[in-house]
């Protein structure tokens, strides 16, 4: 028999990592034995960043005919629309982007071996790798756990990945370090009860300050900048931003939060949102319509009261003991770099991708990835460079690059010299070259228009010319979503664009809608303004007339963004007067496929996107995950572990309990005793858990393996109790049904 | 078994010069024109990732790439799903799926592969980690594929010892070994 990935990492991943695992895989069992509902399994999945992918509806146009995908599971289904068989996409949670070097490694050996070995860096400081078959997920959950690294949550309706300002800690103009704050809050919201009901995502975002892009905390569901006051941390708060169609700048809720009351204020906005977020309109499911909609002030007040009510968790300031052991360290002292002979293309490149660190003798070095791709190779050598260079201090940006922090001064020549021996030494980091680009029509089922393939196209033609560019543009910021829901971020480039199409002469033509002046310092601190669809293969022309027309007629020290406000849409509209025709199919052909694809061009593959996730109740999800258990009791029960049979079975008893307790009582005690007594007072003694024939037949089942003391666990006690939970779970299933709520 | 998974790579002598754009017209077209019964599901261009996957036709049972690894561009056929029958079975059928692939885009492009060299990868460091007892598991059955498909000629076999690469074979036989002939000798 071959070895197993579970047995190999058992001591290195810990206990509840490796049971949700387990549960996932068995999860996984029970769909494939059609005994999870399609949505239902489509939810599970995303909540443990196993996200679809562009075909996996079964049909892909071929750039004649769209094509049936035959593949070997047939009918089944992973989600609604969404074929087992067909691969997908693995979102990797990294928060606030800390990457040690054996993560490197782990995530170069899994792309390697379940992906296409390629890595890409997402614009929440995320890694994704594509193509994954959902069989592969549960090992390739095990490898990354067993080096501190979860996928929970990455997807689906729940808090997502935490970001951070990638220079935390050794920025010149922030008022204090935010990582351990970051790190907090996302390992307390991790799986939090709280935040299992949301009607769709939930982003958070820390700044260390608030004049510097890098936190973007104006974008942000929540986002937090460092302020001292009074000589004491805290955090000035904002709560409603966010992107996708319709773009919201985020509320100030608190101009200082302390950090005691960070992790306890959280919550209690979770819990706001849990409760009043919209559930059934997806468009209109993000807290910043709720924060709309109730305005600032109410929302502030429902978030008081609630934050009042809320039992106390020791966590909320356990953390706060562990601030001061915080921190990073180099690996070498801090010198200067004095007299070292410098390659050729050396300051070019330490022009834009070197960052002074505060701390003296030190540099952040930046890896500009294009597109954020790395393939294993370089991911796996890049931490031999990182080990030589310095301790674990990695990190993932939101411009889809690597940084390592605390290098030696010293060291940068030959830093530089190793990364161009793998090829990642590219120039122009934060520059108008570094494009930004969600993956689009390559993988996503949203994509309309090839944002990787514009992209692509513009870094070749703007690194040519790089050297020719006015200083006034070299730092502008291009930013490409493949559709309207802006996970490029199009709407804080200066210059952005998102993907559409239009019908023309019977064809239907990829287009770019063209978004201008969006600020990207100061947090996002302004949204740019809709110019009009242009042909996508137009778009490098928009660029060159719009960059060269601000060179030419700006005034002095004139912004682009206060630029574009003066000339306004009218005179934009003239500047890209042409733009918009798109010659017959007969005279230039090339309009009609799209950038990076010789397919002629369709929206025909575009699928139902898994973003939004899928509505499930919160009591539907957790009975769901109480058939998992007695699924898992079944297991034991054939492989004759008796004790973990039993337990098993009353554990799946009493969470499903716990599922309906939570429908009048959400802080329901985690302990059985508690949960048992709840669940008899409020659905046995009033008859809500009543069956018509059997009366409390099956809430008896409950009580009574509750109170049993079994001196030894046999087959056959194990197996009563495995059948009873099953049939207990029916009974909650009814019982819910019931109360006309599903 | 060792594994299934099973990568196989023949380097190119003709054709280095070749756009990414013909290699996705031509993988997109075995995507039109395919009517087996495994699945050709999308063609992915990573030309802008330099050392890697230039042009990858990704499928449900195999994927295959024009690939820039080392910076050695070659064709490269990634078994993914098992094949039927044990590893002897397994491996020949990959080197056979890799030359075929070879042998036809050598017809339909104007390209051509040193059928003497060859990089043969298990995909898999769980159940055939780089060290020498894999080496020792699979040495008879790559042995007598190695003889079949050189037809006796010298063989030479050399693994890469770093211990976090997959377990991997750089395959070099005496000679000049169009893929024709190759395939002729599996036949």
């Amino acid at each position: 028999m071959n070895a197993n990935w579970k047995e190999e990492l058992r001591d290195l991943i810990p206990e509840d990592l490796s049971t949700e695992i387990d549960t996932f895989e068995a999860q996984i069992e029970q769909k494939k034995q059609g005994q999870i509902d399609d949505r239902v399994f489509a939810e599970t999945r995303l909540r443990r960043g196993v996200y679809g992918q562009r075909y996996d509806n079964g049909q892909r146009f071929d750039g004649q005919v769209t094509k049936a995908l035959q593949y070997p599971s047939g009918d089944l289904l992973k989600g609604p629309d969404t074929v087992w068989d067909a691969p997908g996409m693995q979102r990797i949670k990294i928060p606030y982007g800390g990457l040690t070097t054996d993560q490197m490694e782990v995530l170069a050996d899994i792309a390697e071996e379940y992906s296409d070995g390629i890595l890409h860096i997402t614009t929440r400081q995320d890694i994704q790798i594509h193509y994954v078959h959902i069989e592969d997920t549960p090992d390739l959950m095990r490898r990354l756990a067993a080096v501190g690294i979860t996928t929970r949550e990455a997807c689906g309706n729940s808090i997502r990945n935490v970001t951070a300002c990638p220079l935390s800690g050794v920025c010149h103009t922030e008022t204090f370090d935010v990582t351990p704050y970051s790190q907090a809050l996302a390992e307390f919201l991790l799986g939090h009860p709280d935040c299992q009901d949301f009607g769709r995502k939930f982003k958070i975002a820390f700044s260390g300050c608030a004049q510097e892009a890098c936190g973007l905390t104006s974008m942000h569901d929540m986002g937090m900048i460092a302020r001292i006051k009074d000589g004491k941390r805290g955090f000035e708060t904002y709560v409603g931003g966010g992107l996708g169609a319709v773009p919201h700048q985020a509320k100030l809720y608190s101009e200082f939060l302390p950090p005691e009351e960070l992790l306890p204020t959280a919550q209690a906005i979770c819990r706001v949102f849990a409760r009043l977020g919209e559930k059934t309109n997806r468009a209109r499911a993000r807290i910043k319509f709720l924060v709309a909609k109730l305005g600032i002030e109410e929302f502030i007040r429902l978030v008081e009261e609630e934050r009042k009510i809320m039992p106390e968790d020791p966590a909320w300031t356990a953390y706060l003991d562990d601030l001061d052991s915080y921190g990073e360290e180099p690996l070498k002292i801090a010198a200067p770099l004095n007299g070292v002979a410098r390659p050729k293309a050396f300051d070019a490149w330490a022009e834009t991708n070197i960052y002074q660190q505060r701390q003296e003798g030190y540099v952040v070095a930046t890896i500009c990835l294009p597109l954020g791709d790395i393939t294993s190779e370089q991911m796996r050598n890049l931490a031999d460079i990182a080990r030589k260079y310095v301790k674990d201090t990695i990190r993932t940006t939101v411009e889809q690059n690597i940084i390592l922090r605390w290098v030696s001064e010293s060291d940068v020549v030959s830093l530089y010299n190793d990364l161009c021996e793998l090829e990642l030494a590219e120039p122009g980091a934060g520059t108008i070259v570094d494009v930004t680009a969600c993956p689009g029509t390559d993988t996503c089922k949203l994509g309309i228009s090839s944002s990787r393939g514009l992209a692509a196209e513009l870094r070749t033609q703007l690194a040519q010319q790089n050297l020719q560019l006015d200083d006034a543009i070299k730092n502008f910021r291009i930013k490409i979503s493949g559709c309207f829901n802006s996970c490029g971020q199009h709407h804080v480039a200066d210059l952005g664009f998102y993907g559409n199409s239009r019908k023309i002469n019977g064809y239907t033509v990829p287009h770019f809608q063209v978004v201008l002046g969006g600020q990207w310092t100061e947090n996002a601190a302004s949204y740019g303004l809709a110019m009009g669809a242009i042909p996508s293969k137009n778009i490098p022309d928009v660029i060159e007339r719009i960059t060269d027309n601000y060179v030419e007629n700006r005034e002095k020290d004139e912004s682009f963004q206060a630029y574009i406000q003066r000339i306004g849409k009218k005179d934009v509209k003239e500047l890209l007067q042409g733009l918009t025709q798109v010659p017959a199919h007969e005279i230039d052909a090339s309009y009609y496929t799209d950038w990076g694809d010789i397919r002629e061009f369709t929206i025909g593959d575009m699928g139902k996107g898994e973003c939004a996730g899928e509505v499930v109740s919160l009591v539907q999800f957790e009975l769901s995950g109480c058939e998992t258990e007695s699924f898992e009791s079944q297991i034991h029960l054939e492989e004759g572990d008796y004790e973990a049979a039993y337990k098993t079975a009353f554990n799946a008893m009493l969470h499903a309990a716990k599922a309906l307790v939570k429908t009048q009582f959400l802080d329901v005690p985690e302990d059985a005793d508690a949960i048992v007594e709840e669940f008899r007072t409020r659905f046995c003694d009033t008859e809500l858990f009543y069956n018509q024939f059997a009366g409390a037949k099956f809430a008896n089942y409950l009580f009574r393996v509750h109170e049993d003391e079994v001196a030894e666990y046999t087959r056959d006690i194990a197996h009563q109790v495995v059948e009873e939970a099953q049939l207990f779970i029916e009974e909650a299933y009814a019982c819910y049904g019931q109360m006309n709520v599903v | 078994m060792p594994t299934h998974k099973i990568s196989v790579k023949f380097y190119l002598d003709q054709g280095h010069n070749i756009a990414p754009d013909t290699w996705f017209q031509t993988f997109n077209n075995w995507i039109s024109a395919h009517n087996g019964s495994d699945v050709l599901l999308d063609v992915a261009d990573y030309s802008h990732v330099p050392n890697g996957p230039v042009t990858l036709l990704l499928g449900h049972e195999y994927d295959i790439s024009i690939d820039d690894t080392d910076a050695k561009r070659g064709l490269l056929y990634n078994r993914k799903q098992p094949n039927g029958g044990g590893f002897a079975q397994q491996l020949s059928a990959a080197v056979r799926a890799a030359c075929e692939t070879c042998r036809r885009l050598e017809t339909e492009e104007a390209v051509a592969f040193r059928g003497n060299e060859l990089r043969l990868i298990l995909n898999d460091r769980l159940n055939a980690p780089n060290n020498e007892n894999t080496h020792n598991a699979i040495t008879d059955d790559l042995q007598a594929l190695l003889h079949q498909l050189y037809n006796g000629s010298e063989v030479i076999a050399k693994r890469r010892k770093e211990a976090k690469q997959r377990f991997t074979l750089d395959i070099r036989a005496e000679g000049d070994w169009p893929i024709a002939k190759l395939l002729e000798n599996l036949s």
